[in-house]
């Protein structure tokens, strides 16, 4: 079997090396902690073996009480957070789930690449009132700050110094800030960059009416 | 013949002997293999018992000079002063070598050069003939008097012995020539304090003999503290956009930092350092601020005292919020609004705070200088997200504690406070933490080395680096400076190569 991670670029292949090849594959996300658990039991669960199933519950349970108290202290902080997104395509729907593990709220979604199918699963995902852009252009950015006032915006390397110039943290979606963000354990990496980002100190003085 | 050569192409003593010849190269020091022995075959961690300082008796790696080095710092800072050390050789030497290894400049310091006899029948006849060869050698528009240790305990009455030097000159060289000459005693006696304590007095002393009230200047004196030739340009730089005249007492932008450029006057003067006149005047400035509470914050009480002129001391403008208050009470003191300008680089400063909080956030940092600077630098990496985990005086200050503690509890952080210590109780405590970085003085070079911790050379002193008495630290174009060395020395030390590119 595959297992996608990516199901915007690897579909097409998998669906080619499923037909040629009676090669199935699963859909999986590694990002947050109910995706990655879902992900682990779906695979067990095709293999259809007892000992993989337990393997897997091991895993998730073991991951889970390592990471937990690390989670907790950033759920703790980042709880009632507003945060805007804008990544390539799959990534904003990988990550509403990730948002509402830390108590963050999503309030607009943006995307360059995403398609219909991607378009169906943030819908389907998102709470009432959740705005969607498809391929925004930097002016559109701007405005989604300025109407949302995000308390982080997680996007890439191009449009961080743009929102950091209007007072809005960003977090590195492409590449990362520091250390991986998949599964359980990158899961700590993820919430302490966001901390970061939404506690940096630099925050509080850019707004001091004596300067402005 | 072949060249012996050994351990990646170094040579050994032996091979340096053996060479038929020498090359006309020369052996430059990265060509040759010294063989190091240690004294012991590993690190033994020192008995626990004698770590911290309070139990001992003994001063381990001081973090921390003499008292007249501070007086002298100042006196370096006025135009045409120069020091007279009441003292041995050696008090002007040691401070000679520090002032050109830290600035690279010359610096002119006269000595009574007290000898044996001079412990038994005291100083007096040293101190009268010192001064007339300066007087008829060097013409200095002032001289700085500067007691040191072996002075102040045998006693020497050094306003009795001004007196009488002053007659017996006069009458010898003339008044007019002595009216030339302005003198400036500063009791500086190294057992009551630091080189920290050495600037202070001097601020006070200066200002005792030389300020006199008449009509008020609507200027603005600035003492600084013992801070870089670049610290003192940017606060100029900073009063030149509010548009405001200011008075820097020892302003050693332009005596230890001066350029080549021929012809020279003999005697060697610099052109630079604060006028004597300018110090008179200091008595009818609208405010004082020292900016470093310890050191030159007598200067400031002094005045505030005598002239009932308002006195701002502390903290020093480094970093975002301590430059804020600077540059408020500034505009505060002299009704000037704050110039867009200074807002620009208050921005700029933020902005590039802002582009690199994930590379500083979480770091911890172990802070070691004079208090002045080590409380300033404990404030900045708290408002880069750091954690000051140990931070460490050389010199014991209330005002030290007071300042570091008001920052870690408005940041909800729990350094290590370590007052008047030396640097041993320090590196312990950073040898048993895990720190990711130092900001210290070049004496924390060899325990960042062997500790394997980056260090940020900040503070005083730095005479293993070129360049940093140029460059400035306070300020928002100052703070701008030190982030990019922080951030700089993070990229190096904590990032691998390929993850350094955004």
């Amino acid at each position: 079997m595959n297992v996608l991670h990516c199901q915007r670029s690897c579909t097409y292949i998998s669906d080619l090396i499923k037909e040629g090849f009676e090669v199935p594959y699963v859909n999986a996300s590694f990002f947050g902690i109910e995706q990655t658990a879902k992900a682990l039991r779906e695979v067990a669960e095709f293999f259809g073996s007892e000992e993989m199933k337990e393997r897997a519950e091991q895993i998730i349970e073991h991951e889970l009480e390592v990471i937990s108290p690390a989670i907790e202290f950033y759920k703790e902080r980042l709880t009632g957070k507003k945060v805007g997104m804008y990544v390539g395509g799959p990534r904003v729907w990988h990550w509403q789930r990730v948002m509402k593990e830390l108590g963050m709220k999503v309030v607009f979604g943006m995307c360059t690449f995403a398609h219909e199918d991607d378009y169906e699963k943030i819908n389907a995902r998102a709470e009432d009132g959740v705005f969607l852009v498809d391929n925004p252009n930097e002016f559109e950015i701007e405005e989604c700050l300025e109407r949302f006032k995000p308390d982080l915006f997680l996007t890439g390397l191009k449009e961080k110094y743009l929102c950091r110039k209007f007072g809005v943290p960003t977090v590195n979606s492409h590449s990362y800030e520091k250390g991986p963000y998949a599964c359980f354990r990158g899961m700590v990496n993820f919430a302490r960059d966001i901390y970061e980002g939404v506690y940096a100190p630099a925050w509080k003085f850019v707004r001091d009416e004596d300067f402005i | 013949m072949t060249t012996p050569l050994k351990l990646n192409g170094r040579l050994t003593i032996e091979d340096l002997n053996s060479l038929p010849e020498i090359p006309i190269e020369g052996i430059t020091y990265d060509q040759m293999y010294i063989e190091k022995q240690p004294i012991c075959p590993e690190y033994i961690p020192p008995d626990q018992d004698i770590i911290p300082s309070s139990k001992r008796t003994a001063v381990i790696d001081p973090g921390r000079i003499c008292m007249p080095f501070g007086a002298m710092w100042a006196a370096v800072g006025v135009h045409k002063c120069i020091p007279f050390v009441q003292g041995a050789q050696g008090c002007t030497t040691y401070p000679r070598y520090t002032f050109s290894r830290i600035f690279r400049e010359p610096v002119s310091i006269a000595t009574a050069s007290f000898h044996e006899d001079t412990a038994v029948f005291g100083g007096r006849k040293n101190f009268i003939d010192g001064l007339r060869n300066l007087i008829i050698r060097y013409h200095p528009e002032i001289i700085a008097i500067i007691t040191v240790c072996s002075s102040e305990i045998i006693g020497d009455d050094m306003e009795g012995f001004l007196e009488e030097a002053q007659e017996e000159l006069e009458e010898e060289l003339g008044p007019e020539v002595l009216d030339g000459v302005k003198f400036v005693i500063t009791h500086t006696p190294s057992f009551a304090g630091s080189h920290v304590e050495g600037y202070n007095r001097a601020a006070a002393t200066f200002l005792k003999t030389l300020a006199k009230r008449t009509t008020p200047n609507n200027k603005v004196n600035i003492i600084p503290g013992m801070i870089t030739p670049g610290d003192i340009r940017e606060i100029k730089h900073i009063l030149k956009l509010m548009d405001i005249e200011g008075t820097i007492l020892f302003d050693i932008s332009e005596t230890l930092d001066c350029p080549l450029r021929l012809p020279q006057p003999m005697p060697y003067y610099p052109k630079g350092g604060t006028r004597s006149e300018d110090i008179r005047d200091m008595g009818n400035s609208l405010m004082t601020f020292a900016l470093c509470p310890d050191q030159g914050g007598a200067g400031a009480k002094y005045l505030e005292k005598r002239f009932k002129m308002p006195a701002v001391i502390g903290p020093l403008p480094l970093g975002i919020h301590s430059t804020d208050l600077f540059i408020k009470s500034l505009a505060e003191a002299t009704g000037k609004p704050i110039a867009d300008e200074i807002k620009d680089e208050r921005g700029i400063l933020i902005d590039a705070m802002a582009d690199t909080f994930h590379y500083t956030m979480g770091m911890r940092v172990a802070i070691y200088g004079d208090p002045d600077i080590a409380a300033a630098a404990t404030r900045f990496c708290c408002e880069l997200g750091m954690e000051p985990a140990i931070v460490g005086s050389g010199t014991e200050s209330k005002q030290f504690v007071k300042d570091v503690w008001a920052t870690a509890y408005e940041y909800d952080r729990k350094p290590i406070i370590l007052n008047g210590s030396d640097m041993f109780e320090w590196e312990d405590y950073l040898k048993k933490d895990k720190i990711d970085l130092i900001l210290g003085n070049s004496k924390a070079a060899n325990v960042s080395k062997e500790a394997d911790v980056p260090l940020v050379r900040i503070g005083f002193p730095i005479y293993d680096r070129l360049g940093y008495q140029r460059r400035a630290y306070v300020g928002y174009r100052g703070g701008e400076y030190l982030l990019d060395l922080i951030v700089n020395t993070i990229l190096d030390s904590k990032f691998p190569d390929d993850r350094v590119q955004q």
